[in-house]
């Protein structure tokens, strides 16, 4: 007995060491490149250390992204192809899921060891750019190593922040509310383009008639957004300021169709989460339409059963709007960290990855509907007639759409779980509009107020 | 006589239902589970109540084992293997000798010991995971399986407290009778306590085998390179709430996944049975 | 002179020196990887920190907007307080009763157990998540079930409020296996002895229950009630996947909203205090149950 404990822990001290050997070679290029990288960051002052000249010079670089299997597998070859052509840089990929990104993202930040590139979000970028994570891309866009003749002034602008262009589009996307066809039809109504909120009540109201299908109407922050803009002002310049309009104005229409009896329930909502695609509660007709964005309508007809036609309008807006509510906004971008040693190289792969056709070929319009239109016109040229509708509601949607509001603030998620839970209250009809919305404005300028200092 | 013999079939025939009939209830969801791993992913939000797959296609085998991005679940499985069998490994057998320790010796600061441990089990690992990442990133672990492993090697609460109580249930007798035999401290471990505790050393690798097996945060934080990924983390991969999950070939990896589990479950179980119990040990 | 100096191998032979030589790969773990990271969140506590950029000393404010302003904290506190209540004693009581049905040792027994384990095995996964959620739907099997017995039901029971939680507790109690698998470890090491000399004299099924399974089971029962207690005031997985804290925040989990504070809102500093205030619960609640086991906890090797 004792002999084989002893016998067992030597094997044990064996695989030990044969791990920490292995791993330590293994692991030497990655870990020296982490401690480099953290050790940059506390000298780090503001000065630009870019790096002057790479060529020939082999250079690794480290590209993070979240995303699906799909998405995975192109990327990863399309990142081939680019090796193949750039035989001095190595790119090192790491990809994870949405919610595992943030978290490792913000951790690496913290620890110093950021990747060279970086995807990022509309919603995250702010934060990101002004704690002086990211590289400002200005100056590459200046001296043409990332090219940006064929995309527009808009897109770089909705990158920016303070001037400074952070983070480079990969696609477009727009509101859209999709619909059932067969319901719409049967029902016989007549959806235009963008209805009216009152128009779109009516609609509403005749579908349930005709039909007995109820409808959802979205309530969250990109409604309240939606409408703050018809009203032609900013949501979170109305909220910093402790401005109650825009939020009454949406909260009574969250209100007036909560409790109209063509809605949804709230219980039955709460199942059918609209936030996640696969239980959108336009799957099993418990609602003949759904609140969305232009990028989602392929995989949102997959999760329908691929043999339903989906139709699509803009979100509803106000009967008297002062400016055109809807807008394109960048789905994704990718970043350069200031913690990078290789930032011209970076931006270097970031130009193709925007601007290469051969390399948008492959990736085939995933990300989004891409920013350069040259290569978005070519890509759109592969579609099925499925994708199609998409980027024919982007065409729509590019004749009438101004420009997106600034990326969100600091402390923008806290806000926007405040506004689920009282537009859940009101739903379940424990608090009225005004109650709701007197509370609603004054917690997120706290908030706002706080996460700004 | 034949009235007692029918009576304890009637008794065995009871105990039979009644245990099978309740498991049937604890495994419907998990029949449902692999069921689900023949569907697509619009049959698994579609069709609720049907247990059955309109056909058995194994389709969602062959693209989820597919993988990302060139990397297939062969290794995903390859690496999950080699984590969780050091690292449990590592964590049974330093978790004994510590228990060992806190349950037969008496020393100075014991109690602050002990408490110490307890506290390292209550505290949310999401806390902790930033200065642990800075630290190990210090110290070039990151990137490494390192971080995964060592500190399995240095005892883990759980299993300490575990095979504490369990050590703490034998008779001190049979230690002062082995000291009169001229046992130390030392061979009593060994030769006593170690076989009397079989149970609970065998229960423990089986929690941290799955534990480590399912473990993906550490995983996520610690490792970059999609080459080295586990299986838990893989399957995190399928999902993406913007545009869609394949939950089809989410369920057919994580019903493999569950067959390493399993198979441990089901060789070791058996020698939980072996307690004193059976193997007798007399007063 | 020779009892004065003891020899070196006698010294080690001494309790005191072999505790230490014992609790070594604790004490290298616990300095190494746990006392650095507990330490540095507990100053976060007393910061400002998001995360980014560098920490900012606060005072005590985290712990004062905890307490007085936000409601959401206790709200959440409640929450988890109400899981515990009902989930840990639920949960223990399923697995004291599953390993007593099959401590029996029969031909089946092995299956048995396997099959009774196998919902823990499935454990927090996103697959469980979804099946937890169809299964609850309003058109689920639990309403098709209800429906066979002749209740018409097309509630959605995670849409409500009040039952909700309820889902979560019931996974909870569904993957007993931990706890069971701890009992059967404990029941087989009650020596046989101590029901033969039962027998001898004439004790019943049940005396034997009450005069040794139970007695002889109580270290088991304290291990499993301590553990449960932690694990379910860190409860965290159920809430995040399956409900996403919805309705109304009535699933929203003390850990989750931690969390969503730590990393959602970029307040690691106010996590940070989050978490040292339910150590401090949890450890005065588990303080609490090792003074008590003096009362009812009972030793073999402290006869």
């Amino acid at each position: 007995m004792k002999k084989r404990m002893i016998s067992v822990l030597l094997a044990m001290v064996l695989v030990l060491c044969t791990l920490c050997g292995c791993s330590s070679n293994e692991g030497n290029a990655d870990t020296s490149a982490d401690q480099t990288a953290a050790g940059t960051t506390t000298l780090a002052g503001g000065e630009n250390r870019s790096t002057s000249d790479n060529a020939g010079e082999s250079v690794t670089l480290r590209l993070c992204w979240w995303g699906s299997q799909t998405r995975n597998d192109l990327t990863q070859k399309a990142i081939e192809l680019y090796m193949e052509k750039n035989p001095n840089v190595v790119i090192e990929t790491e990809f994870t899921d949405w919610s595992g990104y943030w978290d490792k993202l913000a951790t690496q930040a913290a620890g110093g060891g950021l990747p060279d590139i970086i995807q990022m979000d509309y919603s995250y970028l702010n934060q990101y750019a002004s704690s002086n994570q990211l590289a400002d891309l200005n100056g590459f866009i200046e001296s043409g190593v990332i090219d940006t003749e064929n995309i527009s002034s808009s897109i770089i602008e909705s990158g920016s922040v303070d001037g400074k262009c952070y983070a480079l589009s990969l696609g477009s996307t727009a509101p859209m509310v999709l619909y059932d066809k067969a319901t719409a039809d049967a029902a016989g109504v007549e959806i235009p383009m963008q209805p009216t909120l009152e128009e779109y009540v009516d609609i509403c109201q005749k579908i349930y008639e005709k039909t007995g299908v109820p409808s959802y109407f979205e309530s969250g922050i990109t409604m309240i957004q939606y409408i703050a803009r018809a009203r032609g002002s900013e949501i979170y310049e109305e909220l910093e300021n402790g401005v109650l309009d825009s939020t009454l104005e949406h909260f009574q229409w969250v209100e007036k169709l909560a409790q109209a009896e063509f809605c949804i329930s709230p219980e039955l909502l709460s199942e059918k989460n609209p936030q996640v695609v696969e239980s959108m509660p336009i799957i099993d007709l418990s609602t003949w339409n759904v609140f969305s964005f232009s990028n989602a309508y392929v995989s949102i007809n997959d999760a329908c059963g691929g043999e339903r036609e989906l139709g699509v309008f803009m979100y509803p807006t106000l009967p008297d709007e002062k400016k055109q509510p809807e807008y394109l906004k960048p789905t994704m971008f990718f970043s350069v960290t200031e913690t990078s040693k290789y930032k011209e190289e970076a931006a270097k792969f970031i130009d193709w990855f925007v601007n290469d056709k051969e390399c948008n070929a492959i990736l085939g319009g995933e990300r989004g509907i891409p920013a350069n239109t040259a290569v978005a016109e070519s890509v759109k040229g592969q579609v099925d007639a499925i994708g199609a509708v998409a980027y024919d509601f982007v065409a729509e949607v590019n004749k009438v759409a101004t420009t997106v509001d600034p990326p969100n603030p600091a402390g923008y998620s806290e806000v926007e779980a405040v506004l689920t839970t009282l537009v859940e209250d009101i739903r379940y009809g424990n608090i009225t509009a005004q109650e709701a919305a007197k509370q609603f404005v004054p917690q997120a300028q706290t908030i706002l107020k706080e996460a700004a200092q | 006589m034949k009235s007692m013999s029918m009576k304890k079939r009637l008794g065995s025939t009871c105990y039979h239902t009644v245990v099978f009939a309740f498991a049937c209830v604890m495994i419907y969801p998990v029949i449902w589970m692999v069921m689900g791993s023949f569907k697509t992913t619009n049959e698994i939000f579609q069709s609720a109540q049907k247990l059955l797959p309109e056909s058995f296609r194994p389709d969602n085998y062959v693209n989820g084992w597919k993988g990302f991005a060139g990397f297939s679940f062969a290794i995903f499985f390859k690496n999950s293997l080699f984590i969780s069998t050091v690292a449990t490994a590592g964590a049974v057998i330093s978790s004994v000798i510590v228990a060992y320790g806190f349950a037969r010796c008496e020393f100075r600061f014991k109690n602050f010991w002990f408490g110490c441990m307890l506290l390292s089990m209550m505290l949310p690992f999401q806390i902790i995971m930033i200065p642990q990442y800075i630290m190990f990133n210090k110290m070039g672990w990151v990137g490494t399986y390192l971080p995964l492993i060592i500190p399995q090697f240095c005892s883990q609460g759980f299993f300490v407290f575990l095979n504490v109580q369990f050590i703490r249930g034998i008779p001190k007798d049979l230690d002062e009778a082995a000291r009169i035999d001229g046992a130390n401290t030392y061979s009593i471990f060994v030769r006593i306590i170690l076989p009397l505790i079989k149970s609970s050393l065998v229960t423990s690798a089986i929690f941290s085998f799955m534990w480590r097996w399912d473990d993906f945060l550490a995983a996520l934080l610690y490792l970059n390179k999609p080459s080295r990924y586990p299986v838990s983390l893989a399957l995190k991969l399928f999902s993406d709430p913007t545009v869609g999950s394949d939950w089809g070939a989410m369920f057919a990896m994580a019903t493999l996944s569950l067959v390493p589990i399993f198979i441990i479950f089901l060789t070791m179980q058996k020698y939980l049975v072996e307690g004193i119990a059976s193997t007798g040990i007399k007063g | 002179m020779r009892a004065k100096k003891k020899s070196w191998k006698q010294q080690l032979n001494q309790g005191k020196v072999a505790g230490y030589i014992f609790i070594l790969p604790f004490i290298i773990g616990f300095v190494c990887f746990i006392s650095f990271p507990m330490i540095m969140s507990l100053a976060f506590s007393f910061t400002k920190y998001d995360i980014l950029t560098a920490p900012k000393f606060a005072g005590l404010d985290n712990y004062i907007t905890m307490f007085t302003q936000d409601k959401l904290f206790w709200k959440t506190f409640g929450v988890t307080m109400y899981y515990v209540f009902f989930s840990v004693p639920l949960r223990l009581i399923m697995a004291l009763l599953v390993a007593l049905l099959l401590v029996k040792s029969s031909r089946l027994s092995g299956f048995y157990r396997t099959v009774y384990y196998l919902p823990s095995i499935i454990g927090s996964s996103v697959a469980v998540a979804i099946l937890w959620k169809r299964m609850f739907a309003s058109d689920g099997v639990i309403n098709a079930l209800l429906g066979l017995v002749g209740i018409d039901s097309a509630t959605a029971w995670l849409g409500r409020t009040d039952t909700a939680i309820w889902t979560l507790i019931l996974l909870a109690v569904w993957q007993f296996g931990s706890s069971m698998l701890i009992f059967l470890a404990g029941l087989k090491q009650i020596p046989a002895y101590l029901y033969e000399a039962a027998t001898v004299d004439g004790a019943g099924a049940i005396t034997k229950f009450f005069k040794v399974t139970l007695p002889m089971l109580t270290p088991t029962i304290f291990f499993n009630l301590i553990n449960q207690l932690i694990n379910g005031f860190m409860a965290f997985t159920q809430s995040f996947i399956i409900t996403e804290g919805k309705p109304q925040n009535s699933t929203l989990f003390y850990v989750v909203y931690m969390y969503q504070n730590s990393f959602k809102y970029n307040k690691l500093g106010y996590g940070c205090a989050m978490a040292w205030f339910m150590v401090l619960v949890v450890g005065g609640l588990t303080a609490l149950i090792f003074l008590s086991q003096k009362k009812w906890v009972y030793y073999e090797s402290e006869r």
